[in-house]
């Protein structure tokens, strides 16, 4: 009797324990769930290998996310054999390149959007791994929805004015959503990301599609091929290039 | 030590019992996953405003970027912001449980993000929602806290301490339709936390209005009313209204009665001067209804006016205004804008100026420039400028108030209603030529109240509309022409009692028959110019219930709203035209299997699941048993919020009840689907709900659909589309509920299973170009690319989930598309084209690189989930409006199959060319100066350079034209090709034959290079120990993506 009685009060405390979490826990969770931020965190750079296609289908484009830590980053989207557009942060200053315009020269990019670049930098190393290293400040909403599942709800004020809040699984802690609220040329822009068909390579379990979403059907996914962390890249890789004479 | 045990014991028991809901699969909101439902407006003719809240903030700090931020408060569609001067609105209250709003008013401490909205319009008219307690945001509508007084209905009025914003009072009127003890003034000194009743006077009087001094916050005043609507009758006034002042900032009240008229009175609306708080301004409905005036803080009054437009309606027209710096410019919105300039002695007579809806309800007064106004009326938000002299309407705010929803079977079939005091009107639920449906694709087909609008199938010039209190009226549409079709009484009797809210039915089984229902039911075989009476009496008759002429209170008022003892639905039976249902609002159901020539009562048959007089708001008879019926009954004028659907499977003998707790707020309608009988679709006055299981489990359809009052529904048999009619937010679309006729409840178990969707038609209609702006509202189309839908347990995380479409005769992949994850239904979209060509790389754009559309047939869909494959066909069908033989279609196809292989071909051509080229290029940088592999290299290199400015064109251009290669000459015929679905003309074919050749031409000049040039130079490079030069196959170049 008294066996029963102790696994009965271990099985309520447990559940109760379930039911208590703390940003401390969750971000525990979430880190363990990918296999451990103290490893993730040894790397360096980050050479992510992809392909892009629209919602309704259509030919998947290649494109590549490098990033090198702690603060530069660079995304290449070959929309056409030939055109590649670029944008980029090399640390201090923002650029581009829009082929389409009939230029293949870079352009310095305003503010907002340079911090819109910055912000790839956090693609892997997302504010639940730096834990709040960096002034981010995160805290613990509660627990909420996202079409149909349960989710833990953190929310994290980065030093730029953004708030990126993530909506992690209750069962396997790995994300379903995210929300990046930000401002541009003075108006408020909200973007929704959906990770997920997550594998686990190499000892780290990492999202491999990446939607993005309308009136909750899909109107884009990034397919991820390949997350390199051992390529080293150099600096000179995010420098905005010179004009072509 | 036992409690403590019994007490873990259950508490197991419980969490267990949590986790065990979790795994079961029931019908949840979620189950429906990605089906969603279109908005389709109107927001020309847009719904009634009962609040309205506005400032002007900066964007950015520093800036001169001010913009007017605007929150508009509606009867039953939400509160609306706009941050663009009414640019664009959005909705922001959707996921709260109750949208009907009292008020609003924004902290004068924290504009920029504080507002407070009561739930519970105060406008009591007959068809009023209900409201859910009041709340507040602290972060401009992002999100909303549920502050309390959930119980009180109604909130006609927040008053907010101007000088301690925390201290608020709140004017709760109550419940309509019962006494409550829930009425009274509320204050709370915490911001909301608690709250405190500081004036109350009985169970029967609200408080409907309440001021707070802007100079002197401890002066407030109050107006109790006492009020009370039933199904028949409305009464405004008693001894419990009254004016009240508190000198102590709302902790206790006295009342005024100096200068006040005496005897029993109606509903107070109370004003106060902005620039001189001493003068105050008060409509009383009384025998001497008026205008009153104070100058010395309510301490005496004098009648000012008692204009029609001051005291009209004082029920429904409950506001009243003072300019910020004229304390003798008084505006009192009713059925027009009452503006006097002379401290309320003279009113502007009746001028609708510059065409603004009639019946005003809230005002805003720009305190910047005074003769900048925002105007809420039964038909939206108007601006003017010049104080009323003209107006604008926006026409973005989406708030119509249907009543009832039909449809008609022209292709693209049109959708029919009519709206809360905007007439009726018609829309095409889709767009063809255009990419969405706006404001001026709604077409008006009728005045006044509009209700039920049928269009005649058996004659489609005919349609059939009617205005409140049964005016029923037969538009011939060719012509224009209107004929009231109403029918009359006989010799000697009472005139016929019409529902203000009459139904007209056509036959489902007899084009030609048409019924109208008075307390009799009415049959017409000739469009109404002849009516047979079919029916005794079918109501309780209840001489108490009907007389509508002293409805009223203090002010009579009668406009067939409180008609009663009249037939609410009538329903023919799809199976037998000899059955004929009919639901009362006064509690009857009545069926005959005779069509018409004998009745029978089956009331009684309800006793123990409805309480008695019930109003029946809905009978729909299976469409699968002729002795089945479904019936709703609404018995909210009784207090009565329950929600009450009930079935019977023996023409109404014996009923059960179908009902869960999921359910919310009194039902409206019902309608059985017309191919699985267990699916069920209800509306009520909070929602939509929906049951896979006849009726046993229910829940609420809330994507994109908020708890709004769903008023009627009915689902097209050929489109199979639920439209469902909203009393708040206009017109709604669940395009194809094929999916949901296959959830059964061992398919929720199931991990992956395809659901149907309706068969594909492919659309080749072409758009056009307009720049229209954004300050219109524009409601979607509904997609027109193939569907596919299927339908998972759980959502898929880990693991890798793919779709790919594949030709179902060769099995080859065709198109992948992304894969959708979420729990519940799954809808995906594929565009019917293949994947594009490669195209010759090139520093500009086109060059064909888009799929063309494939021909109709099957196919096949396969997703892969972690490995496991799950397949399923997919069905598309030609356009049935398709001007194309099918030859015809076969020949565009199979063109531009050819040009997309010879874009892809092209592709190789110049890959090839430019790998070899610049392989040359690389390996002569070591060959000795002058020295034969040199010189011949140099040669070659130089032949296809030469060869490839014959493919691309190699200057970069945006948007001159660009250099007319082949890469470039391609893609514009492919372009041109694709956009006509039928046979290319001979000038296209013999275009694309041209450059066949051209290519062929291209490919022989490479392929001579190749052959003889390289071979011999590769000689040349060994001889002299350079590297040889080798070419890219066309294996190698396949196995290349992107």
């Amino acid at each position: 009797m008294k066996g029963i009685f102790l696994s009965c009060i271990l099985i309520v405390c447990t559940c109760i324990s379930a039911q208590s979490q703390t940003l401390e826990s969750i971000i525990a969770g979430y880190q363990k769930a990918i296999g451990g931020a103290e490893k993730l965190n040894s790397f360096v750079s980050v050479v992510i290998k992809a392909k892009s296609q629209g919602g309704g289908g259509g030919q998947k484009r290649p494109m590549t996310f490098t990033v090198k830590l702690p603060d530069k980053a660079r995304m290449d989207y070959s929309f056409q054999p030939g055109l590649v557009y670029i944008q980029a942060f090399d640390g201090k200053v923002g650029w581009t390149v829009q082929p389409w315009t009939g230029s293949s020269d870079a352009q310095p990019l305003n503010d907002d959007d340079a911090k819109e670049a910055q912000r790839i930098t956090k693609m892997v190393h997302n504010d639940l791994i730096i834990n709040g290293k960096d002034g981010t400040k995160l805290e613990y909403k509660g627990k909420d929805e996202i079409e149909g599942s349960e989710v833990y709800k953190v929310s994290a004020t980065r030093s730029d004015g953004s708030v990126v809040v993530y909506y992690l699984d209750t069962d396997s802690y790995l994300i379903v959503k995210t929300t990046t609220k930000y401002m541009n040329s003075g108006v408020a822009v909200e973007s929704e990301l959906f990770p997920s068909d997550y594998k686990t390579v190499n000892g780290f379990t990492l999202a491999y599609t990446f939607e993005t979403k309308s009136n909750g059907e899909v109107t884009s996914a990034n397919y991820v091929e390949m997350y390199d962390f051992t390529t080293k890249v150099d600096d000179s890789f995010f420098t905005m290039p010179a004009k072509k004479q | 030590m036992r409690n403590i045990y019994f007490l873990i014991i259950i508490l197991c028991f419980g969490l267990f019992s949590d986790i065990y809901k979790t795994e079961a699969q029931m019908l949840t909101p979620y189950t429906f996953g990605t089906m969603r439902a279109r908005e389709l407006g109107p927001a020309t003719s847009s719904g009634r405003i009962t609040a309205i809240e506005a400032l002007y903030i900066n964007q950015e700090a520093g800036k001169k970027d001010r913009r007017l931020t605007i929150y508009v408060g509606s009867a039953a569609g939400g509160v609306y912001k706009s941050k663009d001067n009414g640019t664009t609105f959005k909705a922001l209250f959707e996921k709260e449980k109750n949208q009907s709003i009292g008020c609003m008013a924004l902290d004068p401490r924290h504009q920029d993000s504080v507002l407070w909205v009561g739930t519970g319009e105060s406008n009591v008219r007959n068809s009023v929602s209900i409201g859910g307690g009041l709340y507040k945001t602290t972060d401009a509508g992002e999100t909303w806290k549920l502050l309390g007084l959930e119980k009180v209905e109604r909130i006609a009025k927040i008053a907010l301490n101007s000088k301690n914003p925390d201290i608020a009072l709140v004017a709760g009127m109550g419940a309509l339709w019962s006494d409550s003890d829930q009425r009274g003034l509320y204050r709370t000194t915490d911001g909301g936390k608690t709250f405190e009743k500081v004036l109350y006077v009985d169970e029967k009087t609200g408080c409907a209005d309440v001021v707070i001094d802007p100079e002197n916050p401890s002066i407030c005043y109050a107006a109790m009313w006492q009020f009370r609507r039933m199904a028949w009758t409305f009464n405004s006034g008693g001894p419990g209204s009254g004016l009240y002042k508190s000198i102590d900032g709302g902790k206790t009240w006295k009342k005024m009665s100096k200068d006040i008229p005496s005897g029993d009175l109606g509903r107070i609306i109370i004003a106060i001067s902005p620039s001189k708080p001493n003068v105050i301004y008060s409509m009383i409905e009384s025998k001497e209804s008026g205008l009153y005036r104070s100058e010395d803080r309510g301490e005496s009054w004098k009648r000012m006016s008692n204009a029609v437009s001051v005291t009209a309606r004082p029920f429904y027209f409950s506001c009243l205004y003072v300019d910020p710096y004229n304390e003798n410019r008084v505006y009192r919105p009713s059925f027009q804008l009452g503006i006097s300039d002379d401290g309320g002695k003279t009113f502007n007579g009746f001028n609708y100026g510059g065409g603004a809806h009639a019946d005003h309800h809230a005002l805003w007064i720009d305190p910047e420039n005074p003769q900048h106004l925002l105007l809420g009326t039964d038909g939206g938000v108007y601006r003017t400028f010049d104080r009323g002299v003209t107006w604008s309407q926006f026409r973005n705010l989406p708030l119509a108030q249907f009543y009832r929803i039909s449809h008609d079977f022209e292709e693209p079939y049109n959708v029919f209603g009519g709206l809360q005091d905007n007439g009726s009107w018609m829309v095409p639920h889709k767009i063809t030529g255009g990419w969405v449906i706006q404001n001026r694709n709604w077409e008006p087909t009728g005045w006044g109240d509009g209700f039920a609008v049928v269009r005649d199938r058996a004659n489609p010039d005919i349609l059939y509309f009617e205005s409140q209190g049964g005016s029923a009226v037969r538009r011939h549409i060719s012509s224009n022409e209107v004929k009231p079709i109403s029918p009359f009484e006989e010799k000697g009797e009472k005139k016929l009692r019409f529902n203000w809210n009459t139904p007209i039915a056509q036959s489902p089984t007899n084009n030609k028959t048409l019924y109208i229902g008075s307390q009799y039911l009415h049959r017409s075989y000739n469009h109404g110019d002849t009516w047979e009476r079919i029916s005794p009496d079918l109501t309780t008759n209840d001489s108490a219930k009907y007389n509508p002429t002293e409805s009223g209170g203090v002010t009579k008022d009668n406009t067939s709203a409180e008609n009663h003892c009249t037939i609410y639905s009538i329903a023919e039976s799809t199976i037998d035209e000899k059955i004929i249902w009919i639901g009362t609002d006064d509690g009857n159901i009545q069926v005959s299997t005779s069509g018409g020539k004998s009745w029978e009562n089956i009331t009684a048959s309800l006793a123990s699941l409805v309480p008695k007089n019930t109003w029946v708001s809905c009978v729909e008879p299976s469409h699968f048993d002729k002795a089945t019926i479904y019936a709703t009954f609404d018995n909210h004028t009784r207090g009565d919020h329950k929600t009450y659907i009930l079935k019977s499977t023996n023409y109404g003998r014996s009923w059960k009840q179908l009902t869960s707790d999921s359910l919310r707020g009194f039902a409206h309608v019902i309608r059985e689907d017309l191919v699985n009988k267990d699916l069920l679709f209800v509306g009520t006055e909070l929602g939509l709900y929906v049951s896979i299981d006849g009726g046993e489990t229910w829940a609420n359809f809330r994507n994109e659909i908020p708890n709004v009052p769903v008023r009627d529904m009915v689902i097209h048999p050929k489109e199979h589309d639920l439209i469902i009619a909203t009393h708040g937010r206009g017109v709604f679309i669940i395009d194809d509920i094929n999916p949901l006729r296959a959830l059964k409840k061992n398919v929720l178990a199931e991990e992956l299973v395809f659901l149907p969707t309706r068969p594909t038609e492919m659309s080749f209609s072409s758009g056009f170009q307009e720049f229209s702006g954004s300050d219109e509202f524009n409601a979607a189309n509904p997609n027109n690319s193939a569907r596919i839908a299927y339908y998972l347990k759980a959502r898929h995380m880990i693991g890798e989930m793919k779709v790919e479409i594949l030709d179902k005769k060769t099995n080859q992949v065709i198109a992948t598309i992304p894969a959708a994850k979420r729990k519940g239904v799954n809808l995906l979209s594929w565009d019917m084209s293949t994947k594009p060509p490669r195209v010759a790389i090139s520093q500009n754009t086109g060059g064909g690189n888009w799929g063309y559309t494939v021909l109709s047939g099957e196919y096949t869909v396969r997703v892969t989930k972690n490995g496991k494959e799950y397949s399923t066909n997919l069905v598309i069908n030609e356009d049935k409006k398709s001007i194309h033989k099918p030859q015809d279609r076969i020949a565009q196809f199979e063109a531009m199959k050819k040009m997309w292989m010879m874009i892809d071909d092209l592709a190789f051509i110049s890959e090839q060319t430019t790998s070899v080229r610049d392989s040359l290029r690389k390996v002569l940088l070591t060959a000795v100066s002058g020295s034969q592999a040199r010189t011949k290299g140099e040669k070659i290199i130089s032949s296809l350079d030469s060869l490839h400015k014959t493919i691309i064109a190699e200057k970069s251009s945006l948007f001159a034209d660009t250099e007319d290669k082949l890469r470039e000459k391609l893609a514009s015929i492919y372009g041109t090709v694709s956009q006509f679905a039928g046979k290319p003309s001979e000038e296209q074919m013999k275009r694309i034959g041209n450059l066949d050749q051209e290519l062929f031409n291209t490919r022989k000049r490479l392929n001579d290079i190749l052959t003889k040039d390289i071979k011999d130079i590769n000689i040349l490079l060994k001889a002299e120990k350079m590297p040889e030069i080798s070419l890219l196959t066309r294996e190698q170049f396949d196995k290349q993506e992107g």
